[in-house]
């Protein structure tokens, strides 16, 4: 049985549907990233699950209790705010103990659960420190700290590192990572970067428009996305899109004719999901990493616009013949200028989108 | 030392005009008060001190003093009682109308409950009516229950809450984040606990700022006090000038006493503003920062 199960929950502003029906399931221990674009209603499901927000239709139960209508209170969750929410009157110690002082904990017990959880974030020297003497990475740690202070049954993240830099968004990234294999408690974590959701989930659920568009661990949805949203959304940087459309289609292969492509035809092998007709339109997508230079048997050719020199690798942006742009990791270093002529092949087996923007990949 | 431009030093002159302006009649009633009653009239035209004596001072605060008038008619006024009188009035009045308002400038911006909006303007419209207008039945109400002359009857009507103090309130309540009140609810605060514990001390500051302005109202009301609380238990000290003015007989006042009375009158809200100036002042300008 589930930890989390969250079934046809709808939410209703006024007129506006911003979910949908919406069903999720999560098993303890485990983290799920609900990424979309803003507007997507991300942030409202998971305030729904906090009971911040109304649920307007659909249940959504904890550890087995319904806990559609209780109080935020009783549903023994914590939350983690985009803004941290530090209370800004009182030191960190008094905000990481809110909770415990609220619930008249004995003072020994406070001081104790406090001080472990400082040690576990690296925050002991701070605990006298008022939120605004803090830097944004230590705020956030606090904020943490207030969290796993009550051991709750499910953490909340609501896009908890978008406040903080680059460079900082990284460190905090892999510290949630360290601290979910400390504690092993089951995290639902909202964000909109498709980075933070790759590394981080166990299972990322891509919401838009109200509704999931596919849930899957981060390499499922990143080798099978179900539609062109997800595999546009997903990956970065993003997979290339090539309109084309069918010639002769077949169970295990599919002849298409591509205007960025450099011959006629080319042959994407299959399995395909379902019989494909010639004249339907499809759309080729193509990860970069997918993509290599290729003098020899070239199957799109396309201009560089730059390319940028990672260290390591090369990020080439160009565009197709049909002035589709794309993008193609290179393992290696390449010095290519802009303007030039270059000539691709792509390995593996390339996703191709029906016209409904459905893969028809199984 | 940096040398002042003719501008700068244009500016200067005219703020330390202003300065003495402002200061001018407190240095005289402190004056006369630190006089002997002999020597007013005879140096009324010199600013500096010409003689000093604690002997006024000590006289309208009921203590013995060397300084005996003859002409009085009535029973000496005890300005010690009316500075208590004060204190207490105001004590209340400000502390009450604060609590009271923020518990609903909060409800008003936090809260949702059917007619708030509705409620809250016939709050604002209640603003508009002149004080003046609510003297007498308001007056009637405090006689009809009994509180002529009691605390009671003469805080009755600012304790509970005051359209501006409301609104003040209100406004800033409804600027600060409220990701505090959902967080404190999520760690299982009460609607009252979200309120006394996130809720009103951010607001510190223009909490700080709303008493300072109610303590200067209440400490210079002068008309309620004076229709309700004219026992001198109670009466205030603005209440009690007014009476020791009218004790004396027209056209000789005693002068000393009354400006001793005044300074005494003067302390109080001296000190308060030394004290919390600087918490306005801070409060302007942590408000600015996230």
């Amino acid at each position: 049985m589930s930890f989390l199960s969250i079934d046809r929950v709808t939410k209703q502003f006024g007129i506006v549907q911003v979910i949908k029906g919406v069903s999720i399931e999560a098993r303890k221990g485990e983290f799920i990233v609900f990424v979309g674009p803003s507007g997507c209603g991300k942030s409202t499901l998971l305030r729904m699950i906090a009971g911040l927000e109304e649920t307007s239709g659909g249940t959504i139960a904890i550890d087995g209790e319904d806990v559609t209508h209780a109080d935020p209170a009783r549903r023994h969750i914590a939350m983690v705010f985009q803004s941290y929410a530090l209370f800004p009157h009182l030191n960190v110690f008094d905000n990481i103990a809110f909770g415990m002082q609220i619930k008249k904990v004995p003072r020994a017990e406070i001081r104790s659960r406090v001080e472990e959880a400082a040690r576990i974030l690296r925050i002991e020297p701070l605990l006298d420190r008022k939120p605004r003497q803090l830097s944004g990475g230590q705020r956030q740690r606090a904020a943490i700290g207030r969290a796993i202070v009550r051991k709750p049954k499910i953490f909340l993240f609501d896009e908890p590192l978008s406040n903080l830099d680059a460079e900082l968004r990284t460190r905090m990234r892999v510290e949630i990572a360290r601290l979910h294999q400390a504690i092993g408690a089951t995290m639902i974590y909202v964000t909109h970067d498709q980075v933070e959701a790759m590394t981080l989930a166990d299972r990322i659920v891509v919401l838009r428009n109200g509704l999931v568009e596919q849930t899957g661990s981060p390499s499922e949805l990143y080798d099978r996305p179900r539609n062109l949203f997800v595999a546009g959304f997903l990956g970065s940087p993003r997979m290339a899109l090539l309109p084309a459309r069918v010639i002769r289609g077949g169970p295990d292969q599919l002849t298409l004719s591509c205007p960025a492509c450099t011959g006629p035809e080319i042959d994407v092998p299959g399995p395909f999901r379902r019989e494909v007709r010639s004249g339907e339109p499809v759309t080729l997508g193509l990860r970069p990493e997918t993509l290599r230079w290729d003098a020899a048997d070239p199957m799109l050719t396309v201009r560089v616009e730059i390319t940028e020199n990672l260290g390591g690798s090369t990020l080439v942006h160009a565009t197709t013949s049909d002035h589709q742009a794309l993008i193609m990791t290179a393992a290696e270093r390449l010095a290519v200028t802009p303007g030039t002529l270059m000539p691709l092949s792509f390995g593996g087996h390339p996703h191709v989108f029906d016209g409904e923007g459905e893969t028809l990949r199984p | 030392m940096t040398k002042l431009s003719p501008q700068a030093f244009l500016g200067y002159a005219i703020l330390a005009l202003f300065v003495v302006l402002s200061l001018l009649p407190l240095w005289m009633s402190l004056k006369i008060g630190l006089s002997y009653p002999t020597d007013v009239f005879g140096d009324a035209e010199r600013l500096g001190m010409t003689s000093l004596t604690f002997g006024n001072v000590l006289r309208v605060m009921g203590l013995p003093s060397d300084i005996q008038l003859t002409a009085f008619r009535a029973a000496p006024i005890d300005f010690t009682v009316a500075l208590r009188n004060s204190l207490i009035y105001t004590v209340l009045t400000v502390t009450g109308q604060i609590f009271f308002s923020a518990l609903a400038g909060y409800a008003f911006a936090r809260m949702r409950f059917p007619g708030r909006d509705l409620l809250f303007f016939a709050f604002l419209a209640a603003a508009m009516i002149p004080g003046i207008v609510l003297f007498i039945p308001n007056f009637i109400l405090v006689k009809d229950l009994g509180l002529l002359n009691t605390f009671a009857g003469m805080v009755a009507p600012t304790i509970l809450m005051t359209p501006f103090a409301v609104f003040f309130l209100r406004q800033f309540f409804m600027t600060a984040p409220k990701e505090l009140d959902e967080a404190a609810r999520l760690e299982g605060a009460s609607a009252f606990q979200i309120f006394w514990r996130v809720a009103l001390p951010i607001q510190k500051g223009p909490i700080a700022t709303l008493a300072i302005l109610l303590t200067i109202n209440s400490w210079n009301d002068f008309f309620w006090p004076f229709l309700v609380g004219r026992d001198p238990d109670v009466r205030v000290m603005a209440v009690a000038l007014a009476d020791f003015i009218s004790q004396t007989g027209r056209g000789t006042p005693d002068w000393t006493g009354l400006m001793a009375a005044v300074t005494l009158s003067t302390i109080p809200v001296l000190v308060m503003l030394v004290v919390f100036g600087r918490q306005i002042v801070e409060s302007l300008q942590t408000s600015g920062m996230k």
